[in-house]
């Protein structure tokens, strides 16, 4: 436990990987409180079905299979999936989707560090084209759960009128079609907020910085990637957004949704992110812009999965146009060197 | 007392290691002679002349020149020796490769006492500085073995002392600044006015005041109208070598393809100094200063050592090593390298022996962390590059700048994967270098082939114009016989 604590940039893979379980435990019981126990159901469900990939994996790529389960990566993509899914969906998404994070976003690209894309955020994509209903009905309404409705509603596969409801997101895209602003903030979802701040999911947010500023103070993940986002993201949405009736306002797009959580843990994970860190500013800047063309534009109301998944295909060529200027160099290379305009 | 002007660098070098130091462990031991019973010295393993009569029982005299190499560099004879044998090894290099090793014998423990060679004027100019270090043995003692006096051409304005030894452990270049002060002020000043140098900055680290105490209460009074300056650099590794030291000090970015002199500034080790003011004194490069040291020896010290001291001679000097499984490196713990089985004796180059325990690392794959980045001095992007390598995409590893390596292996030692980066890099550049020799000899050959087919068609072309001529002649000829005998039939 004692070597679990240690502060300083980590000094093997496993630590790296431990470093961010414990970023993501304040975020995580912020979760419990607001939404219930479906949290922590969702999280060991998505481990088992991501551990089971793992094994068999390793298995039919005749690779160790107790490194790998050890090394700490594969429950880190279970618990980052975990807090992603709805907290009330049905037992088997959870399952499926820690199957699909690893099976296919992992296992399938040669394990550690070959994948190109992130497999949370893939098997959210996946499920979220797949399992819709699932998807967006499975949210439980803020401070409204007890653990018995919670349990009925898992036996039944369904939701439970009055446990369940649409996120923040959903809301401004179906409910609150035609209304003014301050008809929108009588919304039992922004009760005890303002400023478009619906306390519940705002928690969540601010409890994930402060595993954020853990992460950055042990240098596990650098500032630009988490900002990028931010800048991208509220940049336009602080431009489009002056309108409150029409347009999600700022602090909504800040503290709802996936933003903080997938800013400080999704967009910095390293193998399937950009490299340089002027890279990973830009990669940063993509899934905001991306984030906020989709929520604004698209067909779902939070597109985060979409973005970071888009940016990861474009990761090999930031990586070109990114890199550090070599000391006695008087350009960096970009490209390949050989191109021409 | 103090009448240059010390100043600390504000620049900060990109990436590094704050590594900790371990050169406590020799900083205060007093330095002790060693002389081996016998000397194992490589012979090159490019063309070299020999200068001695090395067969089986011969006896060559302290001083006496050994042998020439292809840089007209004389290695003199350490100590009066019998020889005893000449065996094949591999040589003590980071790619060791097959070479001859002269086994000699000692008669006499010490080195020469007369000077061998006609000692030189306090001002020598530059043809016989250059001549004398070349007579002398002298190269470059930080480490890569360079001969001093190729450096001593073109424009020069600047010479940078690299005192800064920035690899945990090391405590040779110190105690040579330490012991030998005056003498690496005589050469300054030598180097100073004979190549009429404007400029002398001495860098330090801050982690070695004896050493900058020694040098500034020994400062003679023939420098002190000259523009002589200490910089001291915050310890930080690898603020040492060369291209790093220059910038720090001044500001001044040395391609990786040009060598700092085309720049007009010269890099010189102290160790290196010092010994060209013996040479100048007429004593050829027979000794240097080396510590043996690391957490697996039993008494760490600092040796003066004759070139070919066998590397148990060092060892047992120090006392041995712990029981256990240790790992011996030449060289310090990062840039060192493991010593190979059959490798002679220290040469000229040997700063330091390391022994750690042996601790197998077991790997895993690369997450693309970016600690290997952060911590390259050059900017580099370790991971990519080997993430290039690991594919065999060694010409994408030179796009992305494999050239620049300094191989000092700050990546190595932040991986959290443990990977073996700068193996890796070695391994790239080496078959690079391969690939490159073996374009030049098809470039060559390419070029022989057409010449051999352009001298071919002209010296056929040439045969057909003779052939032509002479039909033309003997056509000619013929009519003009013709017209002869035609006039006689008329």
């Amino acid at each position: 436990m004692m070597r679990i604590l240690r502060w300083g940039p980590p000094r093997t893979t496993r630590e790296i990987m431990q470093a961010v379980w414990i970023a993501l435990v304040p975020g995580t019981l912020t979760s419990l409180w607001v939404f219930g126990s479906g949290v922590l159901v969702n999280i060991c469900l998505t481990a088992v079905g991501a551990l089971l990939a793992e094994w068999l994996g390793q298995r039919l790529r005749g690779c160790a299979t107790k490194p790998a389960l050890q090394d700490g990566s594969t429950l880190l993509t279970a618990w980052l999936l975990g807090l992603a899914l709805p907290p009330v969906a049905p037992l088997w998404l959870p399952l499926v989707g820690g199957m699909i994070a690893i099976g296919c976003g992992k296992q399938l690209y040669g394990g550690l560090g070959q994948n190109p894309l992130n497999p949370a955020m893939l098997a959210y994509a996946i499920l979220l084209i797949g399992a819709p209903v699932a998807m967006t009905t499975g949210w439980a309404v803020p401070f409204q759960h007890a653990p018995t409705v919670t349990v009925q509603a898992w036996l039944h596969g369904m939701t439970a009128d009055g446990v369940t409801g649409a996120t923040v997101l959903d809301l401004y895209r179906t409910t609150f079609e035609g209304l003014t602003a301050p008809e929108i903030a009588l919304h039992p979802m922004f009760e005890g907020g303002g400023f478009g701040i619906a306390p519940g999911v705002a928690w969540v947010a601010l409890s994930h910085v402060v595993g954020g500023i853990y992460l950055l103070s042990r240098r596990v993940i650098r500032w630009q990637a988490p900002v990028g986002v931010l800048v991208g993201l509220l940049g336009l949405a602080a431009f489009f957004g002056i309108d409150p009736d029409n347009q999600v306002p700022l602090l909504t797009h800040a503290l709802a949704g996936a933003t903080i959580f997938a800013a400080l843990f999704i967009v910095t994970d390293p193998v399937s992110g950009a490299t340089s860190p002027r890279g990973q500013w830009w990669f940063g800047v993509g899934v905001g812009v991306i984030t906020y063309l989709i929520r604004t534009y698209g067909l779902y109301p939070d597109g985060i999965a979409f973005a970071v998944l888009i940016m990861n295909f474009c990761v090999p060529w930031i990586d070109q146009y990114t890199r550090p200027r070599i000391h006695g160099e008087v350009h960096a290379i970009r490209g390949t060197g050989r191109g021409r305009l | 007392m103090t009448k240059y002007a010390t100043t600390l660098s504000t620049r900060r070098l990109p990436g590094g290691l704050s590594a900790p130091d371990g050169k406590g462990l020799t900083a205060q031991v007093p330095l002790r002679p060693l002389t081996p019973e016998t000397l194992r010295i490589a012979l090159p393993t490019e063309r070299y002349m020999p200068l001695a009569a090395w067969s089986i029982g011969s006896i060559i005299k302290a001083g006496a020149p050994l042998f020439m190499t292809a840089q007209g560099v004389i290695q003199a004879c350490p100590r009066t020796v019998q020889v005893t044998q000449l065996v094949d090894g591999m040589t003590l290099s980071s790619i060791p490769e097959r070479c001859q090793i002269l086994q000699l014998t000692v008669l006499e423990p010490s080195p020469p006492t007369q000077p061998c060679l006609a000692p030189l004027s306090s001002r020598p100019d530059p043809a016989d500085l250059q001549k004398r270090a070349a007579e002398a043995g002298l190269v470059g003692l930080g480490g890569a073995g360079f001969p001093a006096h190729q450096k001593w051409s073109g424009e020069l304005h600047t010479l940078v002392v690299n005192g800064a030894e920035c690899e945990p452990f090391l405590t040779a270049d110190e105690r040579v600044m330490r012991e030998r002060a005056p003498a690496i002020w005589h050469a300054i000043d030598v180097l100073m006015r004979a190549y009429s140098l404007t400029k002398c900055v001495i860098v330090l680290e801050d982690n070695t005041p004896d050493a900058l105490a020694a040098l500034q209460t020994t400062h003679p009074e023939a420098l002190q109208d000259r523009d002589v300056s200490f910089t001291i650099l915050e310890s930080r590794y690898p603020s040492g070598a060369e291209r790093q030291l220059i910038w720090l000090a001044l500001g001044l970015e040395i391609p990786t393809t040009a060598r700092p002199v085309e720049y007009g500034i010269l890099v010189h080790n102290p160790g290196t100094l010092a010994a060209l003011a013996d040479a100048i004194d007429g004593y050829p490069l027979t000794d240097r200063i080396v510590t043996v040291t690391g957490p697996s020896i039993i008494s760490p010290g600092v040796f003066r050592a004759p070139i070919g001291t066998p590397i148990n001679a060092l060892i047992a000097a120090a006392g041995g090593l712990q029981p256990g499984d240790h790992q011996v490196r030449h060289g310090g713990p990062y840039m060192g390298w493991e010593i190979p089985e059959e490798a002679p004796g220290m040469h000229a180059m040997t700063h330091c022996l390391y022994a750690a325990p042996a601790i197998a690392r077991t790997t895993s794959p690369c997450i693309r962390c970016g600690l290997c980045a952060e911590a390259c001095p050059v900017q580099l992007q370790p991971q990519q590059l080997f993430a290039a390598l690991s594919h065999g995409q060694l010409d994408h590893a030179m796009h992305e700048g494999l050239a620049h390596c300094l191989r000092c292996g700050a990546c190595d030692q932040v991986c959290p994967s443990a990977l073996p980066l700068t193996d890796q890099f070695q391994t790239g550049l080496t078959r690079q270098r391969a690939l490159s020799d073996e374009a030049k000899r098809a470039d060559r050959a390419r070029e022989r082939f057409n010449a051999r087919a352009r001298r071919l068609e002209r010296q056929a072309a040439e045969a057909e114009t003779r052939r032509h001529t002479r039909r033309q002649q003997s056509e000619s000829a013929l009519e003009r016989i013709r017209a002869a005998r035609a006039k006689e039939s008329i």
